[in-house]
C-alpha cells in the first residue's frame, strides 16, 4: 500500500488544485528538463537546484502536497542512492582532483561524492515535481490532459479517445475492486484460508485463492459494464460531445510563462556555460 | 402501434440450450407491463433482446413496427432505455453528474443542454445534492437512482427495469418504484418494462406477462392472473398479498371482486366485520 499512497491526490482547492491538467503536465515537462540540465560546476548545479528546490517546497506547501510523504520516497530509494554512491566512488569519471580520504592506495574524491549527491537530488526533485502534480490532480482530469496530448495523434488512427475511456474505467473501479478483493478474502479465510502465516509457498497458494475469484468476478463485472455502456449507445468511434470541460484560465497562463520562464533561464545557464558565483565575484568554486 | 413486438423469438446463449423458446407478445405506447418469472426463466434475456445487446436465433423482434436488425440496432437503440441489477456495473461514469451526463456525451448533445438535463434528472431522482460524489460513498439504491437518472435523461420511449430492484433494500427498493411510477405520471406516452421476481411490485402494472421456461406462460390483467393462485405456484411464482387475501376471501364465499386495492379491502372487511 506504502506505493499506492505515494503521490496519490489528495483533494483540496488551492490554486494549483484548481490549475487545467493539460498546462500542469506541460508544466511538469519543462520543470523536469530544468531540473536535468548540466550546469558549469557543482556550486552552480547546487545552488540552482537549491533555489527551485525552495520555490517548489513553498509551492507545496501552498498546495497542501504533504512533505512527509515525498521524505518517505527517499526511504524508497535507499537502494538506488547506494548504488549510485558505490558506483560513483569505485568509478571516478572526471575532474577527479580533490581526495577527500584515501583506503590504502584507493582515492575516494569529493567530485564523486558531489557528483552522486547531485544525481540524487536531481531525482529527488523529479519525484517532487511528479508528486505536485499527481497529488493536486485528480486522475481522471490527468487522463483528460493526456487524452488532449493525444488526440493529434487520431489522424494516424492512434485511438487516444478508447485509452482515455479505458484508464477512466479503471480508475473508476479501482476502489470496488479493492472492496471486493476483501469481500474475498473474508469469504475464503472464513473457509480456512490463512493468508496471514506459514510459508512463502502457502501464501503464495493463499493468494491463488484470492485471485481467481477476483478474476473470474471482474469478466462478469467487464461484461455487464459492456452491456450497459452498449445500452446507453457508446460508440467509441462515433462522434461525441464532452460534458468535462477543461478551462484555460489567466492564472494557467502565468504559470505556464512562469515555468516556461524558469526553464528557459536555467538552459542559458547551461548553454551560456556561466559560472554563477564568478558573477558575484567569488571565483574558484569547485 | 406497438412499441415492442417479439414473433416468434428463441435465444441463445450456448448452442441447444434455448433460454427463450417461441416467445410473442407485444406492448403498446405508453403501457406499464410488468414481466415476472423465477430464476432462469429467461426474463433477462428478454431484456437484452429488446435493447439489442443479444440477437435472437430465430423470430423477429420489432421497435415502432421496425425490424430489429444489426444495421439500426444503433438507431432503435435510442427508444431504448435500460437500467440493469447491480448497481456498481453500470456506473461508468467517475461521479454521479458524469455518470448521468455518459449516455448523453454518446447522443453528442450540446453541453449546456447537457448541463440542463443532468440537473434536471439528478434533481426528479433526488441525487441533485450528491453531483460531484464518487460512486464507492453512495449506497446501493443511491447508485440505482443515478442509473435511472442517467436512462431517464436520454429521453427513451420504452424503459426497461430489468430486476433493478433486486440488490436493493426495501427502501432503496420503494424510492426506485415511486420515482418509476413518477415517470410514468409524468410523461403518460412512456412504456415502462418492469423485470421482477419482487411480485409486490407488479401490482400497479397494467398488464403481466408470466415467463416459465423460456416460454410465456400466462399473460394478462394483475387481476386475471393473480386469481390464477394454483397456476403461480406451480412454477414457483408468489403472488401478491392483496390478491392472496382476494383469493382467499372469495374461496369462503366472500364476493369481493369489484374491490381494487388493498385500502378499500381492509375498510371493506371492516365494515362486514362491524
Amino acid at each position: 500500500m506504502a506505493s499506492l499512497t505515494l503521490g496519490r491526490y489528495v483533494p483540496y482547492s488551492s490554486f494549483v488544485h484548481r490549475l487545467d491538467p493539460r498546462q500542469k503536465i506541460m508544466s511538469l515537462i519543462l520543470l523536469m528538463v530544468a531540473i536535468f540540465m548540466p550546469l558549469y560546476n557543482f556550486s552552480s548545479t547546487f545552488f540552482v537546484m537549491g533555489i527551485l528546490f525552495i520555490l517548489l517546497l513553498i509551492l507545496m506547501a501552498f498546495s497542501h502536497v504533504s512533505l512527509l510523504s515525498l521524505l518517505k520516497s527517499l526511504r524508497a530509494m535507499w537502494f538506488l542512492i547506494l548504488f549510485l554512491m558505490l558506483i560513483n566512488v569505485l568509478v571516478p569519471i572526471y575532474g577527479t582532483e580533490h581526495i577527500a580520504f584515501s583506503i590504502g592506495n584507493f582515492h575516494v574524491y569529493w567530485e564523486s561524492i558531489l557528483q552522486s549527491l547531485k544525481i540524487i537530488f536531481r531525482l529527488f526533485m523529479m519525484i517532487q515535481v511528479t508528486m505536485m502534480l499527481t497529488a493536486t490532480t485528480k486522475p481522471l482530469d490527468l487522463t483528460y490532459g493526456l487524452e488532449w496530448y493525444m488526440s493529434p495523434l487520431k489522424i494516424i488512427r492512434f485511438p487516444a479517445h478508447e485509452i482515455a475511456m479505458v484508464i477512466s474505467i479503471a480508475l473508476r473501479f479501482i476502489p470496488t475492486l479493492l472492496d471486493e478483493a476483501n469481500r474475498i478474502m473474508k469469504a475464503q479465510a472464513s473457509r480456512g484460508v490463512d493468508f496471514k502465516h506459514g510459508s512463502i509457498k502457502m501464501k503464495f497458494k493463499a493468494v491463488i485463492a484470492l485471485i481467481i475469484p477476483l478474476f473470474v468476478s471482474s469478466f462478469q463485472r467487464s461484461e455487464e459494464l459492456a452491456n450497459a455502456m452498449e445500452a446507453r449507445n457508446y460508440d467509441p468511434r462515433a462522434k461525441r460531445s464532452r460534458y468535462h470541460l477543461l478551462r484555460f484560465h489567466f492564472l494557467d497562463l502565468v504559470s505556464f510563462l512562469l515555468c516556461a520562464g524558469v526553464m528557459s533561464f536555467i538552459i542559458y545557464l547551461s548553454v551560456a556555460n556561466i559560472d554563477i558565483f564568478a558573477q558575484f565575484g567569488v571565483y574558484g568554486t569547485w | 402501434m406497438n412499441v415492442l413486438r417479439f414473433e416468434h423469438v428463441f435465444a441463445f446463449y450456448e448452442e441447444g440450450k434455448d433460454v427463450l423458446r417461441d416467445v410473442s407478445f407485444h406492448v403498446d405506447e405508453g403501457e406499464f407491463i410488468a414481466i415476472i418469472g423465477h430464476n432462469g426463466s429467461g426474463k433477462s434475456t428478454l431484456a437484452k433482446l429488446s435493447a439489442g445487446l443479444l440477437s435472437p436465433s430465430n423470430g423477429k423482434i420489432f421497435i415502432y413496427d421496425e425490424l430489429l436488425t444489426p444495421k439500426n440496432v444503433q438507431l432503435l437503440r435510442k427508444h431504448i432505455g435500460i437500467v440493469f441489477q447491480n448497481p456498481d456495473n453500470q456506473f461508468i461514469g467517475s461521479s454521479v453528474e458524469d455518470d448521468i451526463a455518459f449516455g448523453l456525451e454518446n447522443q453528442n448533445i450540446p453541453r449546456e443542454e447537457m448541463v440542463k438535463r443532468v440537473k434536471e434528472f439528478a434533481t426528479l431522482t433526488g441525487m441533485d445534492d450528491f453531483l460531484d460524489k464518487e460512486p464507492e460513498h453512495l449506497s446501493g439504491g443511491q447508485k440505482q437512482r443515478v442509473a435511472i437518472a442517467g436512462v431517464l435523461a436520454m429521453n427513451p420511449d420504452i424503459l426497461i427495469l430489468d430486476e433493478a430492484t433486486a440488490m436493493l433494500d426495501p427502501k432503496g427498493r420503494k424510492e426506485m418504484m415511486d420515482i418509476v411510477l413518477h415517470m410514468h405520471e409524468l410523461n403518460p406516452k412512456l412504456t415502462i418494462i418492469l423485470i421482477t421476481h419482487e411480485i409486490e411490485e407488479t401490482l400497479k402494472a397494467d398488464r403481466i406477462i408470466a415467463l416459465n421456461d423460456g416460454k410465456v406462460f400466462l399473460e394478462g390483467k394483475p387481476k386475471e392472473i393473480y386469481a390464477k393462485e394454483d397456476t403461480l405456484r406451480a412454477i414457483e411464482l408468489d403472488v401478491p398479498f392483496f390478491y392472496k387475501m382476494k383469493n382467499a376471501l372469495t374461496s369462503i364465499g366472500v364476493d369481493v371482486s369489484d374491490i381494487e386495492d388493498l385500502k378499500t379491502l381492509e375498510e371493506y372487511l371492516c365494515q362486514l366485520n362491524a
